[in-house]
């Protein structure tokens, strides 16, 4: 088959220039460093000034001992607050006057419940919590611990509410131990726990800068290890996701308007699908460009620029590249064999159930990335682009042979679905109507 | 190389229906043939063949001496039956993609653009949107798309159809401007008036084969004069009762009939019963043929009884 260049050219750059002229993707592009930008001042801005509103709470002890100690520990926390210009400030914690005791159990207790709860709906307090009176004693093996009750209407506010349940536990814990006949000191020093360090492997260096030219391991920094490969991967699918599936929308629409046929005048169906897909991987390069580009502002505000190297943005592009070959003919495709948008919901559910497959395994792939699950969906080539990527940027490294195996694996595929698509888009662009049965797109696919 | 196209043995199905079946044409370079024929009949589906947008399942297509007419596209301009535009593009751009896929290069394109912009009154309208255009317009842009490339071969499905008189007029002056200066033209289209007037050659299709070709005098003479044209007070009721009618082609003011002997007969007989104003022995008109041989079965079953 003999191809024109010119007119693959031609068909390309306008595709490209369609798209990105459209007004939501000059917004996209205009928007996209606003909310980068935005992102990282948010960020600084909250690192340093979080919420200060004081909580108001009341505590009802029944066991009437903790309540001297709860005073000191508010008036401690408070005190804190006021020398901190530190960075982390916190909300200061008001502890109102206890109403009078009441026994555990009783009915009055709960009204006394229900009263504090209607405050708390008021806006006049943020929490209660009610103390057990057996507090102090440790709990009979396998008989449930007597709880501290903590009573709010924000379940999720867990400033409050994390704080009481240290003070109380700590208090609760050298109050058990002195009772046992050990000081405050002694329980300290053997309650004291052992700290794990995630660390890499050692490397043999050259230059020897340590010990008999061993280099020690570096600390795991879950930042490097899970964030950068998972970001990673996303950057990918979203990019593949927002820029394949625009096809269908182009092939469809030139065919509801009838300009499919005028343009079968002037160039040959395959150079038509071939100038579309290379127009859109144009498209999803530079959204890949933006998203990169953002990600690494990010990153090398933090302090890990080195993070996204050379050979990495490479395989980006390589990805990307064989990733809208391989979605974009197929939605290509799909677009052809339909007349109508609506059509084409039941013929993209296998391709939809193709790109879902990295969404669903790739936590088991970050957890383990040299299980055999994970070598083989990485391997497998609708998955490879964003899979195989993400493998890439995670520890341990995937072996040069897997690497290498799923690129062509990939490039096979994608070879095959473009040549697979270009027989539907042939058939499919004249027709109109019902849209086909699979068992119809493989006989177009078969045919001469 | 005296022809610009040249079919031979050309059959085309889908599924089981015979589409065009062992067709063989000839169009002559420098012509202007008019593809008649009712709907269905194969029109389109023989010029989607010529331009290698569909392949035949038998037999040959040689377009401007070449049989694989892929090579020469951009010497070759198609305008479909079934014709759109992107909405939202200017006519500028919209006109210079089509130019650059038909191979037409930069500064050429634009002078040939704001030429035939201007040739069809459309000079003000470069920069507005597709979306702003009223059909007749958009139909004449749609013509400027095919033609940026000068094309030697101009393949037209129904290209005046929906126009308004003056806007067809103006796309028959390009086209036949275009044959001036040498481009073969081929075109269908229903208006049987502008086959007559326009076309050096006349080629109808019916049911995918082909039942006439050739120029205009050669196909009337073929069916001899054997056309009376009538104008009569009541003339169509009269003529359908009268026995002896082989065929009434009702034109409101005047009837066009076929007569089983001698004419003078028919107007002694007409004569005798109504006022006749004209009354003239002529040939059948293209609308006539192309009636007769498209017509319902039925006719064609009458007309047999008749003729025995």
């Amino acid at each position: 088959m003999q191809f024109d260049a010119w007119k693959i050219w031609v068909v390309a750059s306008t595709e490209f220039g369609s798209t990105v002229r459209t007004k939501w993707f000059v917004i996209g592009l205009l928007l996209f460093p606003v909310i980068m930008g935005g992102a990282i001042v948010l960020q600084v801005v909250v690192a340093d000034r979080v919420d200060t509103k004081p909580r108001r709470f009341v505590v009802v002890d029944h066991s009437q001992t903790l309540e001297p100690v709860l005073k000191r520990a508010v008036a401690e926390h408070n005190a804190r607050l006021s020398d901190a210009a530190a960075k982390g400030a916190r909300a200061p914690f008001v502890l109102e006057p206890t109403p009078a005791g009441v026994a555990e159990g009783t009915p009055a207790a709960s009204s006394l419940g229900l009263e504090l709860s209607e405050q708390i709906r008021r806006g006049e307090l943020d929490a209660f919590v009610e103390i057990p009176a057996e507090i102090l004693e440790p709990a009979a093996a396998g008989a449930p611990a007597g709880a501290i009750r903590y009573h709010s209407d924000n379940p999720n506010d867990d400033l409050l509410r994390d704080w009481l349940g240290k003070v109380v536990n700590d208090e609760v814990r050298s109050r058990r131990f002195l009772q046992a006949g050990l000081d405050q000191a002694t329980a300290d020093r053997l309650s004291q726990p052992v700290p794990l360090e995630n660390l890499g492997l050692l490397e043999r260096v050259a230059d020897g800068t340590g010990p008999e030219g061993i280099k020690s391991a570096q600390k795991v920094d879950p930042i490097r290890s899970l964030m950068v490969p998972s970001v990673l991967m996303f950057v990918m699918y979203f990019v593949i996701m927002t820029s394949a599936p625009q096809l269908l929308n182009s092939v469809i629409e030139e065919k509801m308007s009838r300009i499919s046929e005028v343009l079968l005048g002037s160039i040959s169906p395959f150079e038509l699908m071939m100038g579309k897909l290379l127009g859109n991987t144009g498209i999803a390069m530079v959204l890949a460009m933006l998203y990169v580009g953002g990600a690494y502002g990010v990153a090398a505000y933090h302090g890990y620029g080195d993070v996204v190297s050379p050979g990495l943005l490479a395989a980006l592009a390589l990805f990307v590249f064989l990733a809208i070959l391989l979605y974009g003919s197929l939605y290509t495709a799909v677009g052809a064999a339909c007349s109508e948008l609506k059509d084409a919901q039941s013929l993209m559910m296998p391709v939809m159930i193709l790109s879902m497959l990295p969404l669903v395994v790739w936590t088991a792939v970050l957890r383990n990335p040299s299980s055999s699950l994970s070598v083989g969906v990485s391997l497998f080539p609708p998955a490879s682009p964003m899979l195989m990527f993400m493998r890439l940027a995670l520890k341990p490294a995937p072996p040069s042979w897997q690497v290498v195996l799923s690129v062509l694996l990939t490039t096979a595929t994608a070879v095959a679905c473009v040549w697979a698509a270009g027989k539907i888009f042939r058939t499919g662009l004249l027709m109109q109507g019902k849209a086909p049965s699979f068992a119809e797109l493989a006989r177009w696919v078969m045919a001469r | 190389m005296d022809h610009a196209i040249l079919i031979e043995g050309v059959t085309k199905r889908f599924g089981k229906v015979v589409a065009v079946d062992d067709l063989d044409l000839s169009v002559p370079r420098g012509s202007l043939y008019g593809f008649i024929g009712p709907n269905g009949s194969g029109k389109s589906t023989t010029l989607r063949m010529i331009m290698h947008i569909l392949l035949p399942d038998e037999g040959e297509i040689e377009v401007l001496g070449l049989r694989d007419t892929r090579a020469a596209n951009n010497r070759i301009s198609y305008l479909p039956e079934e014709r759109g535009l992107y909405k939202r593009m200017s006519v500028r751009r919209l006109l210079r993609y089509f130019g650059a896929l038909k191979g037409v290069h930069q500064p050429q394109l634009d002078r040939s653009i704001e030429r035939w912009l201007e040739r069809m009154g459309l000079s003000s309208w470069i920069d507005k949107k597709v979306d702003a255009l009223s059909k007749g317009m958009a139909q004449k842009v749609q013509f400027v798309a095919t033609v940026l490339n000068r094309p030697e071969l101009l393949v037209l499905d129904e290209p005046f159809t929906g126009l308004d008189p003056v806007n067809a007029e103006i796309l028959k002056d390009a086209v036949l401007e275009l044959r001036r200066e040498g481009t073969t033209i081929v075109f269908s289209t229903h208006e049987m008036s502008v086959a007559e007037r326009m076309c050096d050659r006349i080629f109808m299709i019916f049911k995918g084969r082909k039942v006439l070709d050739g120029t205009l005098d050669e196909i009337q003479s073929s069916y001899g004069y054997d056309t009376i044209r009538v104008r009569a007070d009541h003339g169509a009721e009269l003529l359908r009762r009268m026995p002896g009618v082989l065929e009434v082609n009702d034109h409101g003011n005047f009837q066009e009939v076929r007569w089983r002997g001698d004419h003078q007969e028919l107007l002694r007989e007409l004569a005798a019963r109504t006022r006749v104003t004209h009354f003239e022995v002529t040939r059948p008109s293209l609308q006539d043929i192309f009636v007769r041989i498209a017509a319902p079965e039925e006719l064609v079953a009458q007309e047999a009884s008749h003729a025995i």
